[in-house]
């Protein structure tokens, strides 16, 4: 969700990586399952997981760009997108909805994303043998357009 | 366990003949030989067996959503048989398991050498289906036991030790239950496993050539290698000792391990290993295989112990559970652990609440 909440003077540019850094480290001292890199001021983070239960492996990226909600993109198994399953057609998955809570530099990946990874793998492996999105959904829907972004556009 | 029938069936067979034979000799006095057909060895062997797992092996497997490694020969990991040709090395993770069956002599007090030849084949396949049909290579055959790699190139590490875990646990499980049974009744005791199980990572495990020639074959150079053998004289009758790497690795339940120790419950030799120099010290474990089996969603006990669960069952159960996870999401008591497993035991980062959105 395109939230610009960073400013772009000079000073918070210096700041972009100091800020990624921080990020990556709080990702890979909580999940070992993530290898992380930061390449042209985004950090990016990959990594296998199947959490207990579930049938598939789901290889997963995670591209993050200072003052921006994270982009997940589910890049194996190959699953067919659908607003059923809150997935865009380039895979990326929509795991918040913004009024509920406005994204901004401080907000720890680690925290908020990433168990929204796992959690999305549990509803989404439950809609495969209902048919159901049984996790909790917005009001309202936000346009193929509004995605999350995975470059950084300010650079 | 009923995938295990089979073989059973095979064993009891060759024990009848063996009796009736046995029986009709003794009735005779004056023949040496008995007028009965005993055990034929030779339509034993010649009944087509290859390295598929029987069907009821293969609808476990599949139920768990696993994979048999079928295409394999003796000693030839798929991965690493090119290096047979060369003088190259190659260094990668494996778990190495040993399976050995002991008690065996107890066999020669009841039963003919034909029989004996039947009953040890059984056990000693029964070991290599198991092992096969969840993604084993068997590597050698020694004696009665087997001796078997978990893993390879593109398979997680975690998944070859839940493997490794896994066979041997359902293959402890047909000797002290299944197996029992039939030798109870002819008062033969002690015919049991023991198992070593050890995880040696890429850099502490190097596959080369091993031999001269045609007189060679394809081996790790490993100190976990060396310690699956020695962990495997550490176990008790019917026991699996693991490596400290094997627990870290399958990360499963604390529950599950324990120290080794004697019949009197004294702890004996925590470390297997052990360089003070270095200060490596390298922990074995005793692996409580039965909990583990009760606690696998594929298998359930009835009165005839434990037995695997239909395809459609195993999915309504998996559904199930899904839902009690879901519950715990949507009940805002979540918590993620480091591999991205969703509980509510407090383990790893609380989840915060938010909701899903998408429109097109």
């Amino acid at each position: 969700m395109r939230a610009k909440v960073f400013p772009k003077g000079k000073h918070y540019q210096s700041k972009k990586y100091a800020f990624l850094y921080h990020q990556k480290l709080l990702i890979e001292q909580t999940f070992s399952y993530l290898k992380c890199d930061i390449k042209n001021n985004v950090l990016v983070c990959i990594g296998w997981l199947q959490p207990q239960d579930c049938k598939d492996r789901y290889k997963v990226k995670i591209e993050y760009v200072v003052g921006y909600e994270p982009k997940t993109t589910i890049l194996k198994p190959f699953i067919l997108p659908s607003k059923h399953i809150h997935m865009y057609k380039d895979h990326s998955v929509c795991l918040h909805y913004p009024p509920d809570m406005r994204w901004n530099e401080k907000i720890k990946i680690c925290e908020y994303t990433i168990p929204w990874v796992s959690e999305w793998i549990i509803f989404y492996e439950i809609y495969q043998i209902t048919g159901k999105w049984e996790g909790r959904e917005s009001p309202v829907h936000i346009r193929e357009c509004d995605k999350n972004i995975g470059v950084d556009i300010n650079d | 366990m009923n995938i295990y029938d089979n073989y059973l069936s095979t064993i009891r067979e060759a024990i009848d003949r063996d009796k009736k034979s046995k029986s009709f000799s003794k009735g005779l006095s004056g023949f040496e030989r008995p007028l009965t057909e005993g055990v034929d060895t030779r339509a034993f062997f010649d009944k087509k067996i290859d390295m598929t797992p029987l069907p009821s092996f293969l609808n476990l497997v599949n139920t768990a959503g696993l994979k048999a490694n079928v295409n394999q020969k003796l000693g030839e990991h798929p991965d690493f048989k090119h290096l047979k040709e060369t003088n190259q090395t190659e260094k990668h993770y494996i778990v190495s398991v040993f399976i050995d069956i002991k008690g065996s002599t107890n066999l020669f007090r009841e039963y003919d050498l034909e029989t004996i030849t039947v009953i040890t084949n059984t056990i000693q396949r029964a070991a290599i289906h198991t092992c096969v049909a969840l993604g084993g290579y068997i590597h050698r055959l020694q004696g009665d036991g087997v001796f078997v790699y978990f893993g390879g190139k593109g398979v997680d590490k975690k998944d070859a030790n839940i493997k490794a875990i896994t066979a041997t646990s359902m293959f402890s499980y047909f000797v002290k239950n299944d197996l029992k049974k039939i030798f109870d009744q002819d008062g033969i005791e002690d015919i049991s496993t023991r198992i070593g199980i050890d995880f040696g990572d890429d850099e502490n495990v190097i596959w080369a050539k091993a031999g001269i020639g045609d007189c060679s074959e394809i081996t790790t150079y490993s100190l976990h290698t060396n310690l699956a053998s020695k962990m495997q004289g550490h176990a008790k009758s019917n026991g699996i000792v693991v490596g400290e790497y094997v627990k870290s690795k399958t990360q499963l339940s604390e529950e599950l391990f324990s120290l080794v120790t004697d019949s009197y419950g004294n702890v004996i030799k925590r470390y297997i290993f052990e360089n003070r120099k270095s200060g490596f010290l390298y922990t074995q474990y005793e692996f409580n295989w039965l909990k583990y089996l009760k606690s696998l969603p594929y298998l359930r006990e009835d009165v005839d112990g434990l037995v695997p669960v239909s395809k459609d069952d195993a999915e309504r159960e998996r559904l199930n559970r899904l839902r009690q996870t879901a519950g715990i999401i949507t009940g805002g008591n979540a918590f993620t652990d480091s591999e991205g497993n969703i509980s509510s035991s407090s383990v790893g980062v609380k989840n915060q609440p938010h909701r899903f959105h998408y429109e097109g």
